[in-house]
C-alpha cells in the first residue's frame, strides 16, 4: 500500500515521532511512503539548528536516513515555514532575511503538493 | 498534476481560531484540495465549531479572522458546512453562516466513512 504522512506537530510533540515510528513500521512491512508534509508546526522537524538534549531525539537526521534510504519525498510547506521561520537560501534572499535553517533533504514547497499526495496514494495520514 | 477521478476529502476542524493558527492553515489546506477540484467535506466539531461565531475577535490575538475565507468556500463549491450539533450546543453557539448542515455523532461517523480521506486540524 501506498501512504503519505501529513505532519503537523513539532518534535517537542508526540505526533512528530508517531510519525516518524509509522514511517518506519509501515516500510518494514513492505509499504511505501512516497512522501512525508510537514506542515503548521510540523516544519520545525525540518530546522537544521535543532539540538535537542542527549535522551532526546534530533528528529531532522532520522528523516534524512529515512528519506534517502528509502525515496521518500520530504516537503515543507513554504508558506508555514516563512510564517514560522523555518526557510532556504532562495526564501531567505528573496525577503532578505539574515539567514537560512532548512535542513538538508527537506524541501519548501506549496499545499498543492499535500493535495498531489492525497490524490496518489491510498492512504493519507493525519499527525497533529 | 493529473488527476483521474476526484476523491472525496474530509477536512474535520477541532481548534477554535482564537487559539492558534490551526484553524486557517487547515482551512487553506481545504481550499488547495477544492483549487485542484478534489471533492471537499467541511466539517467542524469541539472548538472548532468556534470558526462560525460572528464575533470571535481572533484579531485581538494576532490571529486572523477566518470569517470571509469561509464565506468564500461556495466560489470553490464546497457549498456545506458540516457542523456536530453537540459541539455547536455545548459552547453556545449559533453560527452566523446560512449553509449550515447539522449532524450529530451518528452523522459525523457517516462523513468520515464516506470519505477517501481525512485530515484533521
Amino acid at each position: 500500500m501506498k501512504y503519505a504522512l501529513l505532519v503537523f506537530s513539532s518534535p517537542t510533540h508526540n505526533g512528530a515521532h508517531s510519525a516518524l515510528a509509522f514511517a518506519r513500521a509501515a516500510l518494514a512491512q513492505g509499504h511505501q511512503v512516497a512522501r512525508v508534509f510537514f506542515y503548521g508546526d510540523g516544519v520545525f522537524n525540518a530546522s537544521l539548528l535543532q539540538h535537542p538534549p542527549q535522551d532526546e531525539t534530533a528528529i531532522h537526521g532520522h528523516w534524512q536516513a529515512l528519506a534517502s534510504a528509502h525515496g521518500i519525498d520530504l516537503v515543507v510547506c513554504i508558506a508555514a515555514g516563512l510564517r514560522r521561520g523555518i526557510v532556504d537560501s532562495q526564501e531567505a534572499d528573496r525577503y532578505q532575511l539574515p539567514a537560512h535553517n532548512i535542513a538538508e533533504g527537506f524541501q519548501l514547497s506549496g499545499l498543492g503538493q499535500l493535495v498531489e499526495a492525497g490524490v496518489t496514494v491510498d492512504r493519507l495520514i493525519t499527525f497533529g | 498534476m493529473s488527476v483521474t477521478t476526484a476523491k472525496t476529502l474530509a477536512y474535520v476542524f477541532r481548534q477554535s481560531p482564537s487559539a492558534s493558527i490551526a484553524a486557517k492553515e487547515g482551512l487553506d489546506a481545504l481550499l488547495a484540495a477544492a483549487a485542484f477540484e478534489q471533492t471537499v467535506v467541511a466539517i467542524f466539531m469541539g472548538d472548532g465549531v468556534w470558526q462560525l461565531h460572528g464575533d470571535i475577535n481572533a484579531h485581538a490575538l494576532a490571529l486572523p479572522d477566518l470569517t470571509r475565507q469561509l464565506a468564500a468556500l461556495p466560489l470553490y463549491d464546497v457549498d456545506k458546512l458540516y457542523v456536530h450539533q453537540p459541539s455547536a450546543e455545548a459552547r453556545g453557539i449559533k453560527p452566523i453562516q446560512k449553509n449550515i448542515v447539522w449532524i450529530d455523532d451518528a452523522g459525523l461517523s457517516q462523513l468520515l466513512d464516506n470519505a477517501d480521506q481525512v485530515l484533521i486540524f
